[in-house]
This record gives structure tokens, C-alpha cells and sequence, in this order.
């Protein structure tokens, strides 16, 4: 397991909306929300995140197991990733809520 | 009652359809029956789905029953139909009967046929020669068109405006609802600058006018699908893959619920399995400058070579 500090006592959980339904299609993945009737794509990064907090909301240990995936900095990823769940609450593809 | 060919299946209809092609039951896929004139059965009030044009304006609207769905374009028509959609009520909501029969044969049916066959695009086609194109865009974006040119340059034309696409064998085939053409009066008047609709089957529709080939639609194997962007400047031709070809073919496919979560996810994955059998596609943007439409037609056969 990639060495990464997680640098906080209250873990982040990110909860996938119910209403989204997902389909992979060459490592990338396309992403329809039932509640807006829009369509969003991820890139392949984006879908490995995507199915990771599917199988666990923990925010953190989805960063850790992509670390181990791709060679490249822990906060250059952790950063890109920020971004990403930014982008995934905005569109209402997620919520965010901490666990102490 | 009248029967016509829709798709590879075929329409028994009590209401006159001139814009189709006679058919046979014998060889059809799928049957409907198109009752005329009756009251919309009564429903339960239940909305499911409300669809909303660039205006605002309601353009269609579908409530559910106990047991029967009903599809209404405001003003025009509402059509009521048995959850397996075999049998239609047609309620006429206006006197204008070429605008009733253009909204039930392009609005209406087509999502109906949603509930067959999950990936009813909106596309035009056109076949030659073993090779046979699909154009799926957003109205406006030029897939009456091209079609239109095409046929000028010998090819069939499928349809104009919607087209069924399923695997078969691992092969992706495509089947025209039906072989009308109608295009926006200045489109017409530009590409019928060669004379392409000096042709005894001309039909009047709406404000547009359609043009009948003489065969019935059948199943081709696609060679490519073409999608057309929007407000293209400059002139562009490029295969893509993975998801933004999904995406893409996703928006120009017709729902009949879109609510409904277990139709969208077979459609998702009908459309990752069309993309995993290798069906080239192909991304195009041209200015509408109907001049550059034989560039634009010779570098898509290029590829297909």
C-alpha cells in the first residue's frame, strides 16, 4: 500500500447518488442521472474512483487504492481528485458527509 | 383497416397514414394496432414524464394508468396504449390532420417503438451498395440534409429522422422507421438545386415536404455511425471511442419513460455493446454550407473503404 498520510481524525465519506446509473465502456464510464436526465462521462481515473466509493464511501481509502494504481504524486492526486468530487456534488452525482 | 410498413414491422391502422409504405403482417417483426377517433380512456392522473422544448413549452407529455399508459403532444394528439403498447387510441385534439399524423408518426411512435427495441436513435440513413451510413445529431443539425444528399448521389434512403439499431450475430444493424424525407423549406430549396425532388411521390407535410422510396424497411448492417455536432465553423472528420461515443449516442436515443430506471440502464448497455462490436464512429462538423456536402459525402465513403 502506497505510504500516504491521511491527515485527518474525521473521515470523509462520499455517498453516490441512488438516482445515477453508470455503464463502463473502455475503462471510461458514462454516468446518467435519472433525477436530472443528464448524461456525464468520467475519464479512466474517474471511473476507478467511481467504482471505488461504490464499494466504499470512505474518501481516503478511495485516494490510498488509486495511489497504488498510478505512479504520481499523493497530493497532485489527492488535488485532482478534490476536484473531481467538487464536480460529482455539483452535478448532484454526490453528497458528502463526515464520519468522526 | 390500413396496414403499414414501420421499421421492419407493420402498422394496422384505422386512421390513414399516406406518409408510409403498404405492408405485410407476414414478414413483420412486431404488430400495432392504431384505433381512430374514440375518447382517451380515462387514467389516474399520474404524470411520469413532462418533455420541455427550448421554449419551455410542453412538447409531450406521458401519464400512467392502472393499467395503460397515455402519450400526449398538447393540442395535436393523445395517444393511449396497453402497458405491452400493442394497441393505440388515437384521440385527434386538433382539425390539422397532416400535423396529427407528422407528431404520431415522428414523436409519438418512435418512443413507443422504445419499448421494442431499446436503441430507437434519433438518425437519418442511407444504404448503397452493402455500406449504409447512420447521421444522429440534435434537430437542426443537418441529418435530413445529408441524406438528402446522398440520395441525390444514388444512395437509399432509410429515413430522415429515426432509426432502430440492435446487434445481430455480433453484427450492428439498422432499420428506417420509414423512407420520408422532410426538410425545412430552405434546405429544400438549397439541396433540391439539382432537381432531387422532381419526383411524382412529393408529398405535402406539414410545412415541410417528403419524399417516398419505393422500398420497405428492412434490417442492413451498419458500416458507420455518424454523429453531427452542433454550430460547427470549420469542417471536421474524426473517429473517437469509449464513453463520449456512448454519451453522444445516448442523447439522440428516444425514451419512451424516461423515469424508468431499468430502460435507461438497458439502454446503456445496449449501447456499450454496439461499441464493443467495433462499430466505427465517426464525428462531423461542417458549417451549413451546402457546398461543402460533396466533401463532406466523399471523405465519409474514403473511410468506409
Amino acid at each position: 500500500m502506497a505510504d500516504y498520510d491521511l491527515g485527518m481524525t474525521t473521515a470523509r465519506h462520499i455517498e453516490l447518488s441512488p438516482k445515477a446509473i453508470c455503464q463502463e465502456v473502455n475503462g471510461e464510464m458514462v454516468i446518467l442521472d435519472m433525477e436530472s436526465e443528464q448524461y456525464f462521462s468520467l475519464n479512466e481515473v474517474g471511473s476507478k474512483l467511481w467504482r471505488l466509493l461504490e464499494s466504499d464511501s470512505n474518501l481516503s481509502l478511495a485516494i490510498i487504492a488509486l495511489l497504488d494504481q498510478y505512479e504520481v504524486e499523493g497530493e497532485q492526486l489527492r488535488q485532482d481528485v478534490e476536484r473531481l468530487v467538487a464536480e460529482l456534488i455539483s452535478a448532484g452525482l454526490a453528497s458528502e458527509s463526515l464520519v468522526a | 383497416m390500413n396496414s403499414y410498413a414501420y421499421f421492419d414491422g407493420v402498422l394496422q391502422s384505422e386512421l390513414p397514414l399516406p406518409e408510409l409504405l403498404p405492408g405485410h403482417s407476414s414478414q413483420a417483426s412486431f404488430g400495432i394496432e392504431i384505433l381512430f377517433g374514440g375518447p382517451p380512456k380515462s387514467l389516474q392522473p399520474a404524470l411520469l414524464h413532462r418533455w420541455i422544448d427550448e421554449e419551455g413549452e410542453v412538447e409531450l407529455e406521458l401519464l400512467g394508468g392502472e393499467d395503460r399508459y397515455q402519450l400526449t403532444v398538447p393540442g395535436v394528439v393523445s395517444t393511449t396504449m396497453d402497458f405491452r403498447a400493442s394497441q393505440l387510441m388515437v384521440t385527434p385534439l386538433c382539425d390539422d390532420e397532416s400535423l396529427l399524423r407528422e407528431q404520431l408518426i415522428d414523436q409519438v411512435l418512435p418512443r413507443i417503438m422504445s419499448t421494442y427495441s431499446p436503441l430507437v436513435m434519433h438518425a437519418s440513413g442511407v444504404t448503397k451498395a452493402g455500406k449504409t451510413l447512420a447521421f444522429a445529431g440534435n434537430s437542426g443539425a443537418g441529418k435530413s440534409t445529408i441524406a438528402a444528399h446522398f440520395q441525390q448521389a444514388g444512395w437509399e434512403l432509410l429515413t430522415d429522422d429515426c432509426l432502430k439499431v440492435s446487434l445481430s450475430d455480433n453484427n450492428v444493424v439498422a432499420c428506417g422507421a420509414y423512407p420520408g424525407l422532410k426538410l425545412l423549406p430552405d434546405r429544400s430549396e438549397q439541396v433540391n438545386s439539382a432537381g432531387a425532388f422532381d419526383s411524382p411521390n412529393v408529398q405535402s407535410f406539414s410545412k415541410c415536404r417528403s419524399l417516398q422510396a419505393s422500398s420497405q424497411p428492412a434490417a442492413r448492417a451498419l458500416s458507420a455511425m455518424v454523429f453531427i455536432e452542433p454550430h460547427a465553423t470549420s469542417f471536421k472528420l474524426e473517429e473517437q471511442a469509449g464513453a463520449g461515443v456512448l454519451l453522444e449516442m445516448m442523447k439522440q436515443t428516444f425514451a419512451f419513460n424516461p423515469s424508468d430506471i431499468e430502460a435507461a440502464a438497458r439502454r446503456l448497455q445496449d449501447g456499450q455493446r454496439l461499441l464493443a462490436s467495433n462499430l466505427p464512429c465517426l464525428f462531423i462538423s461542417y458549417p451549413h454550407d451546402y457546398g461543402l456536402l460533396p466533401v463532406l459525402a466523399e471523405a465519409l465513403v474514403e473511410r468506409l473503404r
